[in-house]
């Protein structure tokens, strides 16, 4: 799809190696930018609280699909159905149609979606940046204690939660599945808010 | 009880960029002079208020802000709607994002820019990618 202007990031929110998540984006042949982001740059900026998550940003600039879960298959994991097969075909509908594409986001939905953070997670996000410059300087104990206060002020970003548990390969599943366990009810990603399928002209009225 | 303190050297981070200059402590509230403010976070301190890129915000509380010591820092963080997260201790504040210049931002839909580097530490900014259509794609190595 490279052909049609369309290209891929990929930003990697750990200081492990980069892996690609998906098999897909290979397959479709797009050359793709490999990014490292040890500080969630990327998480912050575009308020993503997991990963694999995607944002889809035309050729202005302009942000078009806001973050959400970027498998290109349905997942099944923890008991929940992950992500949504639609994903790749809605992309390549989207590279060739641009904003006549069904899976653009209309503007009004956007900004709702984009809406500010409150005051708890942007606090949230300033300790991650603290972790973040100790995680730098090699500090990893001060870098938990500031990440697990991003944690508390914001239990929902799990991006918070992977990078301390990161530190602790051993008890890294345990802890993982331990906060999975508290969700209850609450999905581990939220849905990804395609529109329904065209569902084609309506049948004919039968005459009375 | 002693109020006398001496400076000592305190790091600010403004969003990620960190920057060491002299601040002074007094129980866990952080006084900078103007000038330190001005280097660390662009903002000025002026009669007014505080101004940063043709922006101005009016000090509403004075001398509360702008005190003997210097400026107080939370104060500040307070007056521009910015969260501050501070390790005393350790003598470093992060300035995180405010909810008006990210408001603003995303009210344009403008996608926010960003600069990293590549696997070969070769450095990519998301604005070099205009003109095509992009997947912006965040993974973790699990």
């Amino acid at each position: 799809m490279k052909d049609k202007g369309f290209e891929i990031i990929a930003a990697a929110q750990d200081t492990g190696g980069l892996q690609v998540a998906d098999p897909w984006y290979e397959k479709a042949h797009v050359t793709y930018t490999a990014l490292i982001d040890t500080k969630h740059t990327v998480s912050s900026l575009f308020q993503m609280v997991n990963v694999p998550t995607g944002v889809w940003v035309d050729e202005r600039g302009k942000i078009v699909r806001p973050a959400e879960v970027a498998y290109s298959k349905q997942q099944r994991a923890l008991g929940q159905a992950i992500g949504d097969d639609r994903y790749a075909a809605g992309l390549r509908d989207w590279v060739e149609k641009g904003p006549k594409s069904v899976y653009v986001v209309p503007r009004e939905k956007l900004q709702s979606r984009l809406a500010m953070r409150g005051a708890r997670e942007r606090l949230a996000d300033a300790h991650f940046k603290l972790g973040a410059y100790f995680s730098d300087q090699g500090n990893r104990e001060l870098a938990s204690q500031h990440w697990q206060e991003s944690q508390r002020l914001n239990p929902d970003n799990w991006n918070y939660h992977r990078q301390d548990w990161s530190f602790d390969k051993a008890k890294e599943m345990t802890n993982f599945l331990a906060k999975v366990r508290k969700l209850g009810n609450k999905p581990y990603y939220d849905p990804v808010e395609f529109p329904e399928p065209d569902p084609g002209p309506a049948p004919p009225q039968p005459k009375p | 009880m002693n109020t006398t303190a001496t400076a000592i050297p305190f790091t600010i981070l403004d969003q990620w960029r960190p920057t060491t200059l002299n601040a002074t402590l007094l129980a866990d509230r952080v006084f900078v002079s103007a000038e330190v403010l001005s280097v660390a976070t662009k903002w000025e301190s002026k009669p007014e208020g505080f101004c940063c890129g043709g922006i101005c915000l009016p000090n509403n509380k004075g001398e509360a802000v702008v005190t003997r010591q210097g400026i107080d820092l939370a104060g500040f963080a307070e007056l521009i709607g910015r969260p501050l997260a501070v390790d005393i201790d350790e003598r470093v504040a992060a300035l995180g994002v405010s909810a008006q210049d990210r408001g603003a931002a995303l009210g344009l839909l403008e996608a926010p820019d960003f600069t990293l580097p590549d696997l070969a530490g070769e450095p990519h900014s998301m604005s070099q990618f205009r003109g095509r259509k992009l997947l912006l794609a965040a993974f973790s190595s699990w």
